[in-house]
Formats: C-alpha cells, structure tokens, sequence
C-alpha cells in the first residue's frame, strides 16, 4: 500500500509542478501585442499558474502526510482544484479564437490534458485509499 | 483467466512490458497518421492553385522565394503595376489571366491575429472560385469577405480591418493548407481596404492608387501551348517573376519527403529498439516464473498448454498496452493538431474519422502481434525446460 501511495502522490506533485512550471515556459499564452496590451490567454496563463502554485503546495502536503483523513481530504481537493485548472483556458477565461496562436494550439491542450490527468490520478488514488482502509 | 491474474500479480514487470507495447503502437500510428496527414495535405494544395504559372513582384520573388510567399501564408503585401496583367494576356499561348491582390491586416485589440486577406477578381477568376463557390456560390459585396476553417470571426459574423466593419458572409471548407488562415474578398473590398490602411497612415503603395498595382497573376495555358516559353517570356516582362505551379509543388513535396522519410526512420528505430527490449523483459519475466510453470507441468499441464499460456499473456499485454496506446495517440494528435501543423510548415490535412479508426485498428493489432512474435521465443524456450531439474534446483 505504502509504495503505490507512494507512486500516486509523487506522480500529483510532478504532474503539478510540470503544469506550474510548463505554463510559464514551455505551452505559454501570447506574447504582448503591439499596441502594448496583453490578450485574454495571458490572464489565462496567469490564473493556471496561481492555480498550478496552489496544486503544487497541496500535493506536495499530500505526500508529507501519514494520516488517513488527512489524505482525503488533499485527494479530493487536488481532484477540484485540477478540474478549475481544466476549466481555466477557454471556459473560465477567454483565450484567442484563431487556431494559430500558441494558445490555442499549445497553451490550452497542455494544460487541459495535465489537469485531467492530474484530475483522474486523485480518483484513482481515492477509490483505492477507500479500499484499502476498508479492508485495513 | 489465468493469463490475466498471473499479469496482474506481477504489476511492475506488466507496465515495463504495457509501456514499450504503447510506445511501437504509438509511433505506429502517429507515424501514420502524420505522413497520410501530409499526402492529403499536399493533394489539396494541388487542387488549390488551379492555375499553370503565378506571376509576382520580381524582387520579392528574389528575397522571398516563391514557395514562401504563395504556400507559407506569412499575411504579407507586395505589389506590381498592373499594366503587367495586360501584357501577359498579350503573349501567345496563355489562355486565362487573373490577378490577386494581397493586404495583411493588422493584429490590433484582443484575441486577434494578423490574418492575411486575399483580393480576387470575380469576373477572371479561376483558381479561388471553383473551391470557394463550394461553400459559397452569390455574388460578393462591398466589404463582404469568406473566411478560411480556421479564422474566427467577431459577434454578429463581423470582422474589423483598419478600422472598417467587414460582413462575414461563409467559412470556407477546410484544406489543409495556409488558405485555411486567410480571408478572401473582392478585389473591389481589398482596394476600399488599401485606403482604409491609407487613411490610417499606413502607406503601402508608392502612388497612393489601389487602382494601380496587382499583387500576383495567375496564368492558365493552352491545352497545345508550351508553358515553359510562356514562363521565359513573362520574365522578360520588367519587374515580373513567373514560376510553375507544378514545380512549386515539387518542392513541397520534396520536402514532404524528407520528412516522411525522418518520420518512418523514427518509427522504425522505435519498433527495433521496443522489440528488442520486449524480448529480453519477457524472457525476463517469463525466466523468472521457471518454478511456477515446471509446477504446473507436475500438475499435469502439457507442454503445449503452458506455451499457449505464455503466449496469451503476451497477447493480453501487447493488446492492452497497443489500445492504451492509440488512445493516448488520439488524444495527442487531435489536442495539438494546430501546433503538429504549424511546427512541420508544410500543407497538412488530418484523416478523417473513419480512416483514423482503421489505422487505430491496425496499430493495435501490429502491436499485438509484434509483441507475440517477440514472445514466442521464452514461450517456446520454456515449455521444453526439465521439470525435474528446476525442481530438484529450487530446492
């Protein structure tokens, strides 16, 4: 039990700091326009980011902790917390409409596809901590 | 069901085993799909340009290159005289003339991009019109424009260029090409719009009069003309640099080529290197169960049995591991399809459904048979083991 949780919680805490990291460097928003203002993606950005903090520091929790309770409560708010990531880009915050722009081809489905990830790991990781204290 | 409970109860050699099974079903398929992507993306081209030669401003063709200015779709303007269009149409043996006339707009406010809007003349038209009138066949108006797959117009099907309201009256079919990024209109709208720029501050002709200039010409031959002294005899029109639509597309394609070719070098090395590795982990694995199967032989199990047993386990894990992943290949290709088709620069157009779901079918299957082939060697290696020995080993 031990090693899979383990495995599960190391998994979060990478996953969310790849996403924190990742959206300042590497699937970033669009740069500033000439004009000198910024488009909606870049507060996109700067909402996944806060967002990816906030992840990172609870998974990071999630794997210090030893109690039970404790870990259900993180799991479960890593699972929210993932899916507001999920619904940032283009659901909660506007991002660009044409498909060119690295937000919409990079930014948005990074984030997407690691905050889902990150979303079905903390699922995945409750039902079995559900399983396991049963049969503990 | 035994097959599947002995993977099971060995969770980390199973996932080493899943993980190289996804991986050739993955370069498999991406690989594929990519290449199938690029070759529907360049007949597309093809059917696109419609014309034999193009013309354009000799200077830009030098500095540019040709392929560049007509197939990169970088939103650009450049402009010739357009006393070459009569020119051209006085030399022998061309059949059609008609001229194009490009404007970049601007990126101005928030969420837009600078798109590349292109001019053409309704009435000579041959190489917009056919595929336009696909998606729309009226007449365009004033300051009405079609826009490409990809460009997204304002609330109320509205765009904006310098400064003018323009109605958005079709999006156009997907190509697979730049001309999904750009917006075509009249040659009537582009030449209101040059003096929109105008009146912005924004010079783009020398004289001031849209009236004046052309951007490019695209010529179409006669059937019995020879098109290569057409092309020698445009170029000696001052100022003018004329191409073949066919040899431009040779260049695509050749660089088409060398990709592919990276692309299925790629796909190889990753099925040798996965084969390879498969192997030697499931004679691994299946090594490391001698004392379980010379067991079963006591049992009573024969040897053929425990062979098709071995091979089972092989099939479940390189079919798991083939579907997982194809799904993850599906996922990936259709999430960053904009950024796939931007990173390779050339004309890609992704498979439809159907043909997508053939390649998934056959990516697992490969998969899976690759995976059994590189298991039949432990299979074969473990049903002949003496039982006897192992036993009298294991102590």
């Amino acid at each position: 039990m031990k090693k899979r949780q383990f495995i599960f919680d190391l998994f979060m805490l990478l996953l969310s700091i790849f996403l924190t990291v990742g959206v300042l460097f590497l699937f970033h928003a669009c740069g500033q326009h000439e004009d000198g203002k910024f488009a909606a993606c870049h507060w996109a950005e700067r909402t996944v980011f806060g967002v990816g903090i906030v992840l990172s520091f609870i998974t990071f929790f999630n794997m210090l902790s030893k109690n039970y309770s404790e870990k259900v409560a993180f799991s479960t708010s890593i699972g929210f917390i993932s899916l507001l990531a999920f619904a940032t880009p283009g659901i909660l915050i506007d991002i660009c409409k044409m498909p060119s722009m690295i937000c919409v081809s990079a930014m948005r489905p990074a984030v997407m596809i690691i905050s889902m990830l990150i979303f079905v790991v903390s699922i995945v990781n409750r039902l079995f901590m559900a399983k396991e204290h049963k049969e503990a | 069901m035994l097959p599947l409970r002995n993977i099971v109860k060995a969770p980390a050699s199973t996932a080493v085993l899943v993980v190289l099974s996804m991986l050739i079903c993955m370069s498999m398929f991406a690989g594929s799909v990519l290449v199938l992507g690029m070759n529907r993306g360049l007949k597309s081209l093809g059917e696109r340009l419609g014309a034999d030669i193009i013309a354009v401003p000799e200077d830009l063709a030098e500095k540019e290159g040709l392929e560049s200015i007509i197939l990169d779709g970088t939103p650009g303007y450049f402009y010739m005289d357009s006393e070459v269009l009569e020119k051209i149409r006085k030399i022998d043996g061309v059949e059609a003339v008609s001229e194009q006339y490009f404007l970049a707009s601007l990126s101005e406010g928030c969420c837009s991009a600078a798109v590349q809007l292109i001019g053409f003349n309704e009435k000579t038209d041959f190489t917009v019109t056919p595929w336009v009138s696909e998606s729309y066949s009226d007449k365009l108006d004033k300051f009405d424009v079609l826009v490409g797959a990809n460009v997204v117009p304002e609330s109320g099907n509205k765009l904006r260029f310098y400064d003018q309201q323009c109605n958005v009256c079709a999006k156009l079919a997907p190509t697979g090409t730049e001309f999904d990024n750009a917006v075509f209109a009249s040659a009537e709208t582009i030449k209101a719009l040059m003096k929109c720029a105008e009146n912005k501050g924004i010079s783009l002709i020398a004289d001031g009069d849209p009236d004046s200039v052309v951007s490019s010409v695209y010529i179409r031959v006669a059937k019995n003309a020879d098109i290569e002294n057409i092309r020698f005899a445009i170029n000696k029109i001052e100022g003018v640099k004329a191409v073949k639509a066919k040899s431009m597309l040779t260049g695509v394609a050749e660089s088409m080529n060398v990709v592919s070719a990276m692309v299925k070098a790629v796909v190889i090395a990753i099925w040798i290197f996965c084969m390879v590795v498969i192997a030697i982990g499931f004679a691994l694995f299946v090594n490391g169960r001698k004392k379980e199967f010379a067991v079963l032989r006591v049992m009573g199990m024969s040897r053929m049995k425990i062979a098709k047993l071995v091979m089972c386990e092989a099939l479940c894990i390189n079919l798991f591991g083939g579907v997982l992943g194809a799904l993850i290949s599906v996922i990936l290709l259709y999430s960053f399809k904009y950024l796939i088709v931007n990173g390779i620069g050339l004309p890609y157009f992704m498979p439809g459904f159907p043909v997508m779901l053939m390649i998934m079918i056959l990516s697992v299957l490969v998969s899976a048979v690759l995976g059994g082939v590189t298991a039949f060697y432990s299979a074969y290696k473990i049903a002949r083991v003496d039982t006897g020995i192992i036993l009298r080993e294991a102590g």
